[in-house]
């Protein structure tokens, strides 16, 4: 998530979205396939290509995962007026899937990016959780704290108890 | 490697292994002009469904990728 701190340039200018007119882009265009079987079928026509293998086999490399690759492969294909968002969304797996076969048939070690990233790291909610529970455990023993001085005056106050009273039982220890 | 913002793929891909189903053997009909048999199936399947297409093909290359990585193992 380093990236979100960086301040992103390539952004688009406010108001970029109104310099071309209405239509004038292929996404705003009616999309060229229309069903799923059709987007697949066009997926699997361009997948199945050498250039693009080769080029699949080498960002895979580059440790970039599937769902990441799957995402920007579809969203291509919005862009270029290719399907809807729709159809590119039901899509998705299927193109993750093939990613996949790719990877495998070429003997890649590839990050599928189905693993949560967070996972074995200590979230910051659990700490802050710790942190409040430690709070509330020193604030009630806090509480239970006595003050010396008042403790002392207490057992001024008390009198001594007299042992002087003879043990009676059989059992009980003599005293000399 | 970060993600580049909130990445739908992953939990579209989890619910389609739900809509993946059980793969089921499709009868060829008897003869060239018998209808019914094969459109019930496809019903009982629910092919008509997108997501359920899609799955289905999903299955097949699944199946493709375990033969192999077990070839390989």
């Amino acid at each position: 998530m380093t990236e979100l701190n960086q301040p992103l340039l390539d952004a688009p200018i406010a108001g970029q979205h109104m310099v071309s007119e209405l239509g004038g882009r292929p996404w705003q265009q009616a999309p060229q396939y229309t069903t799923v079987d059709e987007a697949i079928e066009y997926y699997l026509d361009r997948m199945s290509s050498e250039e693009f293998t080769d080029q699949l086999v080498d960002v895979l490399e580059m440790d970039v995962p599937v769902t990441t690759l799957a995402n920007t492969i579809q969203m291509a294909g919005v862009m270029d007026g290719k399907h809807s968002i729709d159809v590119g969304m039901l899509v998705m797996p299927l193109l993750m899937e093939m990613i996949m076969l790719v990877g495998d048939m070429a003997d890649v070690k590839y990050d599928s990016g189905m693993e949560n990233p967070n996972k074995g790291k200590t979230r910051d909610t659990m700490l802050e959780s710790i942190r409040t529970k430690l709070e509330r455990e020193i604030k009630a023993k806090e509480g239970m704290i006595f003050d010396e001085d008042e403790i002392d005056s207490e057992m001024l106050e008390e009198k001594p108890q007299e042992d002087n009273e003879e043990s009676k039982g059989l059992m009980a220890r003599r005293t000399q | 490697m970060p993600s580049f913002g909130n990445n739908p793929a992953l939990s579209l891909y989890r619910n389609l292994e739900v809509e993946k189903g059980d793969d089921t053997d499709v009868k060829a009909t008897r003869g060239l002009l018998a209808r019914g048999q094969a459109n019930k199936v496809r019903k009982e399947m629910d092919v008509q469904k997108p997501s359920v297409r899609v799955a289905k093909h999903m299955s097949v290359i699944k199946r493709k990728r375990d033969e192999i990585n077990n070839d390989r193992a």
